[in-house]
């Protein structure tokens, strides 16, 4: 399994001010506080994928979490840059 | 002819290599490049989605210019998505496609056609343009 992305680069300049921020958010802390968190409301999950069975939605609610992690796990590599006349704002996940 | 072959006859032009290393020279050019034409495509790592001003446009203030590098393995991903709608949702959603003129099943779309697509992408380039803006999507 790949590696969630451990750094997000956001990088905004403002062409009026000549301004230039740089900024390296370390987005692993939110992973590690989403990990936790998954952790102390699963026995919740199952008791609602429990129900969610009568309904025909409890396979969806139970493969929901591990295909969130697999999307977050291939996140390395996207970049989206957006340049407007004011500014551009580039983000890109490391 | 390619530059190092031109390259190899000239250096036999100018008499800096004789005939026969000249026909070795070139004969191993040769296979190195019948063996890149039959190593496999490479597999296609990301998808570029570019969306720029169309320069026969008037000029707009409000124009963006979007570059966006997707990562195929998360658009791979993203499709495994497909297999947690359920049967009601899917008819929901076909109905909706349906409404706007696409007649196409969700529940048909399968990991294997994405791999498809994106090696046809290989190829492939899609260019629309529209009043003011132009898309350009391409593999990499």
């Amino acid at each position: 399994m790949n590696c969630p992305p451990l750094l997000l680069r956001l990088d905004i300049s403002k062409t009026e001010k000549h301004r230039h921020t740089v900024l390296w958010l370390p987005i692993f802390l939110a992973w590690l506080i989403l990990a936790a968190l998954f952790l102390a409301l699963l026995p919740l999950i199952v008791l609602i994928a429990l129900v969610a069975l009568f309904f025909g939605w409890g396979k969806t609610v139970l493969l929901f979490f591990p295909l969130v992690c697999n999307v977050i796990c291939h996140l390395h590599g996207m970049e989206i840059n957006i340049e407007k006349k004011d500014g551009t704002i580039f983000l890109s996940f490391s | 002819m390619s530059d190092n072959q031109k390259r190899i006859l000239d250096m036999l032009a100018e008499g800096k290599i004789s005939a026969d290393e000249a026909q070795k020279l070139l004969a191993a050019i040769g296979s190195g490049s019948d063996e890149a034409k039959s190593a496999p495509p490479r597999s296609p790592k990301y998808l570029r989605v570019v969306i720029q001003p169309n320069p026969d446009a008037p000029e707009n203030e409000d124009v963006k210019r979007v570059n966006v590098r997707v990562p195929v393995a998360l658009i791979r991903a993203g499709i495994k998505f497909t297999s947690l709608i359920p049967a009601d949702a899917s008819d929901q959603v076909n109905a909706a496609l349906k409404e706007k003129g696409i007649d196409f099943d969700i529940r048909n779309l399968k990991p294997e056609d994405l791999e498809e697509l994106i090696m046809a992408l290989h190829d492939l380039e899609v260019d629309v343009q529209n009043g003011q803006e132009k898309v350009h999507v391409y593999v990499e």
